[in-house]
Formats: C-alpha cells, structure tokens, sequence
C-alpha cells in the first residue's frame, strides 16, 4: 500500500511541485494551507507522513507539529522550508520532526528524505 | 547615533552572502545562473530614494522579520521582465502570484540564513505578500523616512538571460542597532586602537546624512557643468551614497566600452573620481562640444573635450566639500579612458584596496535632453580619511 | 554543447577525446535548456574550480589579474581574478586569498588538488594586467610580475599569457583549457 502523504504549505506552487513529485509513488491525502488545517487534516485522514511548510499563516509548522504530536506521538513531519536557519532547525526537531528538506527541493533530495523518515 | 563603519562592512558581508545563497535558491528554480553583481548599504534621504525609483514598476515579495532581525525584507523585480521569470518556472504561467510569492520566500530565506546563523537566533519571517509597485513604493516601509538605519540592497543578475532581481532589507531596530552602532566612546576607544591611534571608524550618522546632501549637490553642480559646456539639457537622475565591496564597482560599471576620464583626490578625504559614459554617449556628448564634426568619433578632439568636460565636472563635484567638511581637496590633472567599463575603473579600485574591503561609493547618473547620452560618476574616497572628517563635521 | 565564438584557427587541437558528454538529466525544478554546460561567474577577488565542463568567465580586467590553471588530464580546471600583487602578511588575506596573486594562486592551487587534480600537472595560461592609468603606479605589471614569481615558486609552467599594455580583457575558460581573451571591441583570441 501506498504511503499516505498529506501536504501543508500556504504557496500553492510549492503544493504542486510537491505534488508533481510524489504522485504516482505515493498517495496524497490531502493539501492544507494553514497549520490549523494541517492539524484538522492530520485528525481526518491519519496520514503516514506530513510534508510541513514552517512558514504559515494563522499557525505556523512548527506549533501544528507540536500539536499533531500531542496526540499522535507516532506522527512521522517531516519540515520543509525556506529557511535553513540552524535555530529553526533546532526548534522543528525539538518540535518532534522527522528531518526537514530546504527549499528549493529537487526530487531526490525529497524522496531521500521521505526514505530516512518513514 | 554612530555608525561603525568596520561594523557595516561585517553586515555588509552577511548581506553579499545571504545574497549568494539567494541567487542560489533561484538559479536551482528558474534553471537559469544568477550572480550577485552588487551589495551595499544606501544611506539616502527618503526623498532622494523615492527619485532614484520613479518611473519603475515593480513586482515583489515581502517578509516581515522578527527575532534575531526586526524589521522588513524585500525581493522585486522589474514588472518588464515578469513573463519571462514565470517562463523559468515549472506550471509558472498558470501560477503567477503563487508561483512569484514562493520564489520570493525561498530566496528571502536563503537571503536571511547568513544573518541568522551569525546571529544565533533565529528570524521569523512572516508569510510572504505578493505586490505590485509603483517607484520607490516598492522599498520596505520606512526606507523613505530615512529615520537614520541603512537599507541593505543587492543586485541579482542572469548571466543568460534578460532577468534582474533586486534584494532589500530594511532593519528597524533590536540586535542590527548594536551590531553596527558603536556606542560612542567605546567604539571611538576600540577604533582609535584599531587603527594605531590615527583615526576613528565610528561616525556619526547624521554626518553621513550630510554627506549624501553634499554628494547631491556635487552631482547637480557636475550636471549644470555639462549643460554649461555642451548646451544640452540635463538632468541627474540617481545619485546615492553606498556602502559596498570595493571588488564588486567593477561589475557594476559593466563590460560595455566606456570612455570618459579619470581623477585621483588630493586632500581629506583622498582618493579617486571616474566620470563613465557608454561609447555612444561620450561620442554625442563630445560632439555637443566641438564647434565642428570631428573626424573620428573618439578620436583626439573629442578625448580633450572630455578631459576638460571632466575637469570641470569634478571641480564641481568635490566644491562644496572642502566647505562643508572645512579639509582642502584637490584633483589631479584628468586621464582619459576608453574601454571595457569595468576595466577602466578597476585600477582604481585595486589601489583602494590595498587599504580597505568596504568603500563609500557616491554613485550618479546624470542624463542629458535631446541626445540620448548618459553619464556616470563614482566618487571612492578613502574610508579612514572620510570618516575622519566626517568626524570631525559633527563638532560644535 | 556551446562552443565559443572565437576563431580558433586550424592548429587549436582537439583535446577533448571523450564525445561530448550527456547533459544532465533535467532537474525537477529547472525550466532552462538543459544543454548548456553552465557558466560560472568569477568575480573581482574570487576564484572558482570546476571538475566538470562549466565554462569559467570573469570579466572586465583592468590592472587585475586573470589565472587559470588546467590540469587536463584530471579534466580539472581554476580560474582566479586577483586585484593586488601581495596578501602575504595581511590580515585581509585570510579572509580574502583570492584577493591577492599570491594568497590567490596558493589557494587556487589548494582548491584543484581537492578537486582531483594533481599540482605537478598544472599548466598555467595569465591574462590581464594592463596598465590602464598612470594615477596607479603600475599596479597591473606588479601583478604579472608578481603571477611569474609564485608560479614558478609553485613549479607551474606558464604555458600562454596575454598580458600588459593598456587594454581591458574578459576571459573565459573553456573546458578544453582554452583561454579565450576578448578586447573591449569584441576582437577574441584563445590562447
């Protein structure tokens, strides 16, 4: 069975060049433009893993990971970003993240790290 | 407030990085090499900001920062060239905004990393907004108050194709102020050690304000000079005070053939003045000035009647100086140039160097009516020397 | 594969043996034309090494100094563009080498070993140089002279150069070793 991916960034470029590059190999449950959204996604459809955008509106990546893994400790997150800030990084593993990948991504990059995390 | 003028060439070397890594991001999502020709910190009036940007229309992308950084940031390129960014991009043609907004917050954060990490706090920046702007609109907030902070500005350039980027960050306050204003006696104190006991790096921003004003006007006395000897119509059209890497003035005068002449300053500050025009220019200009056609079109009448144009261009240019900061300047004899831009200017540089990384560039274009011709000046004077009587331009 | 403009008259030998390689698979994100080698920028003060067949340019050479150094067995290539003759001693040279022929060169040197190249097989090629102004006392020829004095130190031979008088140059290396110098008036040679 296909590993179920459930997508949170707020450009939605980005969503479909994530899309683009996991379709057919994976199965996207989802796509959601806010860290509210991902939280309520991620209690929906129990996706295997969360592409997370860290820069969002409303809420940002890092609390909707912390969140999701309140109540699902098994959650695997894996951040993307921006931002290659070593603080950053820091914060979304002590966040409870599996890896992060830096934009702009290229698919091997993302499917290294979707490999590693899962 | 001082400025520590060590203390803006570190950040001025976070900002050239940050740029990199920037031009970067975009050269893996548009498929295309992008180079960072250009990074400085521009201390102007926001009225002499706004002029420098009228007429352009730009779209951009901006993040607001907090944390390490307070204040906003800004990727904008110009409206012209928008088809062919969103050609560069994968599904870019149906995406427009999305696909803009998201290149502007990749490279923004490259941009922002270097800072972050030298830092050691994190910057968060806020989601990024898609515009459009007209003229200097499109600067982050606050840029035209000119409150005394630096706008940081770095040019992005294709090396293929026709696409220009442009970065701006504007600090507003927090860690930035610390960084690179010294507190003054301390600053004065480590400065003075610094430099053996001869001179401060530390100057009072005010002081540079002044300076800007004083660069303006030199720049409108050099236009008036050659409306005077040409009876053309002229205008300046930008005339700004930076802060940049001395190794990247090259680049901005470019490869196209320039002549025009040379000066090197005597006096406080020291140091050198380049007067370029693109060959055509100075070919329309020379003309202007000679009472007949001459037989080449920069041949050895039109290279005397720009050496004199020169000469009194930069007579103008340096008069109110010597006033203002009450040092005497002098200028040697103009030297002709005439070849690849960066070139003829790059001597020059190289002679800089040998004291400093960093250098005050007063950078003016100056435009004529009626013919199309161009013209640019670039003052370099000598850090230690200006800052010295910039210094000295704040006692009572 | 782009090939240079120049007249590169019969007697340029042909040095690369392998076909012209395969460009590189497409990247996900990348749009442009995918035959093209790369270009890489090398600015006023910096230096860059390449082991694969991106062509090396700088531009606008006035009294700076160009050196590209080839190891072409390796197919490993460098190219420096120095401002001033000396960085030995100066605090600067830490931070900047590539400022500076001699830092420069050293680093240079430093940087194609790790790229595979062997430092016994380098064969240098200097442009640049000139001496544009006489406001800077011939800052261009203390380069070169400079360039001949740390190259010879190093035991690389000077196979070409193009250098002095007072004309600009924009370089570009290309993946055969070339150096093609090009004047202000578009006149190019390889040497």
């Amino acid at each position: 069975m296909a590993t179920r991916v459930l997508i949170a960034d707020d450009s939605e470029f980005m969503r479909n060049l994530l899309r683009e590059i996991l379709e057919g190999e994976f199965e996207i449950v989802g796509e959601a433009e806010n860290g509210v959204e991902a939280v309520n996604m991620y209690e929906e459809h129990g996706p295997d893993l969360v592409m997370m955008d860290i820069v969002m509106p409303i809420r940002d990546g890092i609390e909707a990971t912390t969140e999701i893994l309140e109540d699902n400790p098994d959650a695997t997150v894996i951040m993307c970003t921006s931002v290659g800030q070593e603080e950053k990084m820091k914060a979304a593993i002590k966040a409870g993240a599996e890896g992060y990948i830096t934009k702009p991504f290229q698919k091997p990059n993302v499917l290294d790290a979707i490999g590693s995390a899962v | 407030m001082r400025v520590d003028v060590r203390a803006l060439g570190a950040c001025n070397r976070l900002a050239e990085r940050g740029a990199k890594q920037a031009a970067g991001a975009l050269s893996d999502l548009t498929g295309t090499d992008l180079a960072v020709e250009v990074t400085g910190a521009s201390v102007a009036s926001g009225e002499d900001l706004a002029e420098s940007f009228a007429g352009r229309e730009s779209i951009g992308v901006s993040v607001g920062l907090r944390g390490g950084l307070d204040g906003e940031a800004v990727l904008a390129f110009d409206a012209v060239t928008a088809d062919a960014l969103l050609s560069l991009l994968p599904g870019g043609q149906s995406m427009e905004r999305s696909a803009v907004t998201e290149v502007g917050n990749i490279a923004l954060g490259g941009f922002l990393d270097g800072w972050a990490n030298y830092l050691g706090k994190a910057i968060d920046m806020s989601p990024p907004r898609y515009f459009e702007a007209d003229g200097a609109a499109v600067l982050p907030d606050g840029a035209l108050a000119g409150d005394g902070v630096f706008l940081f500005e770095s040019r992005l350039d294709a090396t293929t194709t026709d696409l220009d980027f442009s970065i701006y960050m504007l600090p507003d306050s927090g860690p930035f102020r610390d960084l690179i204003v010294g507190k003054t006696a301390p600053a004065a104190a480590a400065g003075g050690e610094a430099a053996g006991g001869t001179a401060s790096t530390a100057v009072p921003y005010e002081s540079l304000s002044t300076f800007s004003s004083l660069a303006k006007k030199g720049s409108a006395n050099a236009a008036d000079n050659i409306a005077m000897m040409t009876g053309l119509e002229t205008s300046v059209d930008v005339s700004r005070l930076r802060f940049v890497p001395l190794a990247d003035v090259p680049a901005e005068v470019g490869t196209e053939p320039h002549a025009g002449t040379v000066f090197e300053l005597q006096g406080e500050p020291s140091g050198y003045l380049a007067i370029l025009f693109e060959e055509s220019s100075a070919a329309a200009v020379a003309d202007a000035m000679l009472p007949m056609e001459p037989d080449e079109p920069l041949g050895d009448m039109a290279e005397n009647a720009l050496c004199e144009l020169g000469n009194v261009m930069t007579s103008g240019f340096i008069d109110g100086w010597a006033n203002v900061l009450g040092t005497s300047i002098t200028h040697s004899p103009p030297e002709f140039v005439h070849d690849i831009g960066a070139s003829t200017i790059s001597p020059l540089v190289a002679k800089l160097s040998e004291r400093q990384d960093y250098g005050f560039v007063i950078d003016t274009a100056i435009e004529t009516e009626g013919i199309q011709a161009r013209c640019d000046v670039y003052a370099l004077p000598d850090e230690r020397e200006l800052a010295r009587a910039l210094d000295h331009l704040s006692d009572p | 594969m782009t090939r240079s403009l120049s007249d590169d008259g019969p007697d340029d030998p042909p040095e690369r043996t392998e076909s012209d390689a395969v460009a590189d698979p497409a990247a996900v994100t990348g749009g442009a034309a995918s035959d093209d080698p790369g270009r890489i920028k090398v600015g006023v003060g910096e230096l860059a090494v390449t082991a694969d067949d991106a062509i090396l340019t700088t531009s606008g050479l006035g009294s700076c100094v160009a050196v590209a150094l080839v190891d072409r067995r390796a197919g490993v290539r460098g190219l420096l563009h120095a401002m001033l003759p000396a960085g030995e001693g100066r605090t600067t040279a830490a931070s900047r080498p590539a400022k500076y022929v001699d830092t420069g060169i050293d680093s240079l040197i430093g940087g194609l070993d790790d790229a595979g190249a062997d430092p016994r097989r380098l064969e240098a090629r200097v442009a640049g140089g000139a001496e544009m102004l006489d406001l800077t006392d011939a800052v261009g020829p203390r380069n070169v002279e400079r360039v001949g004095e740390v190259l010879d130190a190093a035991g690389v031979p000077i196979v070409a150069s193009d250098v002095g008088d007072a004309v600009g140059r924009t370089v570009r290396l290309r993946s055969d070793g070339r150096l093609v110098v090009r004047a202000a008036d578009g006149f190019e040679r390889a040497i």
